[in-house]
């Protein structure tokens, strides 16, 4: 039985990567990505950012995230062959649609907000109630589920198989054919590679580029950091969350959609408990929440300066507070400051 | 004189033997003392033989048509008198209702006592709320039983097998025309259930042990309301449902020792 596959090509060359990386904490700020052609590996060591912890079957090279682009634009995964996973990850919208629920084949109607991918290498676990535990087996998700793509993972996986050109593809990156193992982690590769990690935030706060935020912007990332907003408790930097689940008072019921005990069937500790979201993009990746409920910046600060809910599980952080117009444009001005959707452009 | 006819016999006994025809190489017989471990299986509704899509009749007039009856069988093995275990193979078998027979491989010759096994996937290997553990993308093989499964025995969305998947139809009036569909998606560490039965049996290399496994699909609907108790996925407000079905699915299920390919009780 193949269990675990390793890919025997990245044998002997972690030496090669680790010199790579430490070549890239050295390297000019217009190379902050170094990509090692011979090898094809891409490193996606940011200096500012926690290690991506990756297995050693799972590194990244051109060739895999290049075919794991192929699959993320080709509704060969899809029944109808009518979406791709693009539909709901769109580039423009820092890979999230702008819907308020996402829509899948025949226009079927999610109950979740479409979520941004970038920086997901990161990610602990997936989905918003966390009930993944790898980007690979998530990729099996939104195939499968009957409000997104609606297609068996072994139909997508004979698909891709029986086509013309993919199977060569496989061979290529993985040395391997098509299977539940190459697939997933083709598709995995590729989103690992949507890396923003170099908004005007960044250039200020990690490069010391002190004209990089605007007076307005900086006065924002003051209140964001400050104690009566609380926001960076839970949004914590570099990666703008700490991944932890949280009840922020969105509802006193959340029948329609439990969050974290839809998987763990306890109610009565995690209610209403979604993974904080990350920041970065996040002026593009509008309507907001787990269901897209709020439809702007504005509509978010109004929340959480009312207080939310009361909900008992209901962070305790999120009591209100009052906040000027002025100093509300200066929340938002600073949020939009995390945009940045250049960057991955530059992986590979 | 006499030593030297000595030696001269020697010689003669030695030539002679070296001459000899070479005697065929007798190589002793090799013990097996291993014993064939067999899963036989047995599906039935009611008293009639079972399969999927086709229609049968409960006691209260409804007509029912399975489309999906498909479960995980893990972890069996043989204990013997002393409480020793004899892990069998493979680890983990995917149970459909057209296969009759699952080889098992086999123990050593001796005193066979028990027969346990698992519904579903033990807790190390499932990756329930997001836990590491076993996921099907980890598998190249096509045909390994944690591998994607045509009918998707998996949860992406809340990571962990499905270990027992059961869909169907059924017919209210008896009109000829389905009127709802029923789903149980049962699964979760807590849904596993572990069966234990007696062999107590000695058993000689060479011979074979055949177990029965046998389900009443009929019986999995004792006592239920198919009007109102047919979706479950095991999660939130389904989840009573989906313990109550695990319970109709293990109280549906018999396990013996088959003797002479007979079933023994």
């Amino acid at each position: 039985m193949a269990i675990k596959t390793t890919n025997k090509i990245w044998k002997g060359r972690v030496a090669l990567i680790s010199l790579s990386l430490l070549l890239f904490a050295a390297c000019a700020k217009d190379e902050p990505v170094t990509i090692d052609d011979s090898q094809t590996v891409i490193n996606l060591a940011i200096p500012h950012f926690p290690t991506m912890e990756l297995e050693a079957d799972k590194l990244i090279t051109k060739e895999r995230a290049e075919l794991g682009e192929d699959l993320f634009f080709d509704p060969i995964l899809s029944r109808n062959f009518d979406i791709s996973c693009s539909s709901c990850h769109l580039t423009n919208l820092a890979f999230s649609d702008g819907l308020k629920v996402s829509v899948g084949t025949e226009g079927r109607l999610h109950t979740r907000n479409s979520p941004t991918l970038f920086n997901v290498g990161w990610h602990p676990y997936f989905f918003m109630d966390g009930g993944n535990p790898s980007l690979e087996s998530q990729v099996i998700g939104p195939i499968e589920e009957h409000r997104e793509m609606d297609l068996p993972f072994t139909e997508a996986i004979a698909r891709v198989a029986a086509d013309a050109n993919y199977p060569e593809k496989f061979q290529q990156a993985f040395d391997l054919p098509v299977s539940a193992y190459t697939l997933s982690l083709a598709l995995a590769t590729y989103e690992r590679t949507l890396v923003s990690y170099r908004s005007a935030f960044d250039e200020y706060y990690y490069y010391g580029d002190s004209m990089a935020l605007t007076n307005q912007e900086k006065r924002g990332l003051a209140l964001f950091e400050s104690e009566a907003l609380s926001c960076t408790s839970c949004h914590q930097f570099p990666l703008t969350t700490d991944f932890s689940f949280q009840n922020n008072g969105l509802y006193e019921d959340y029948t329609a959609d439990p969050g974290r005990a839809r998987v763990t069937n306890n109610l009565a500790e995690h209610e209403g408990q979604f993974k904080v979201a990350l920041l970065r993009n996040i002026a593009l990746t509008a309507p907001y929440m787990h269901d897209g409920s709020l439809s702007t910046l504005s509509e978010v600060i109004d929340h959480y300066a009312s207080g939310g809910s009361q909900h008992p599980l209901k962070n305790d952080l999120i009591k209100g507070f009052t906040i000027s117009a002025d100093d509300k444009a200066a929340l938002i001005a600073f949020l939009e400051s995390l945009t940045d959707t250049v960057s991955y452009k530059k992986v590979y | 004189m006499n030593t030297k006819f000595l030696s001269l016999l020697a010689l003669a006994l030695i030539f002679n033997t070296s001459c000899k025809e070479d005697d065929p190489v007798v190589t002793p017989p090799v013990e097996n003392k291993n014993v064939q471990v067999n899963l036989n299986y047995d599906f039935n509704f009611g008293n009639q033989d079972f399969a999927l899509n086709t229609e049968y009749t409960l006691d209260n007039g409804y007509k029912v048509r399975y489309s999906l009856a498909t479960f995980y069988l893990s972890k069996p093995v043989i204990m013997d008198d002393a409480g020793g275990m004899t892990a069998l193979s493979p680890e983990y078998l995917i149970v459909r209702p057209d296969v009759t027979m699952s080889d098992l491989g086999f123990i050593q010759e001796g005193h066979a006592h028990m027969f346990n096994f698992s519904i579903g996937v033990d807790s190390a290997s499932n990756t329930e709320n997001g836990s590491t553990g076993v996921q099907p993308t980890d598998f190249s093989d096509p045909n390994h039983p944690l591998g994607p499964q045509p009918e998707g025995m998996y949860w992406s969305w809340a990571s962990g097998y499905i270990f027992v998947k059961i869909e169907g139809e059924v017919d209210f009036e008896g009109d000829g025309t389905y009127d709802q569909v029923f789903k149980y998606h049962l699964g979760t560490n807590e849904f596993r259930k572990d069966r234990s039965t007696m062999v107590h049996s000695d058993v000689l290399g060479g011979e074979t042990i055949n177990m029965l496994l046998a389900i009443d699909y009929k019986a999995f609907f004792n006592g239920v309301d198919l009007t109102t108790e047919i979706l479950s996925m095991s999660m939130g407000e389904g989840r009573a449902l989906g313990i109550k079905m695990m319970d109709q699915f293990d109280q549906a299920m018999t396990i013996s020792k088959m003797e002479n390919g007979n079933k023994n009780n």
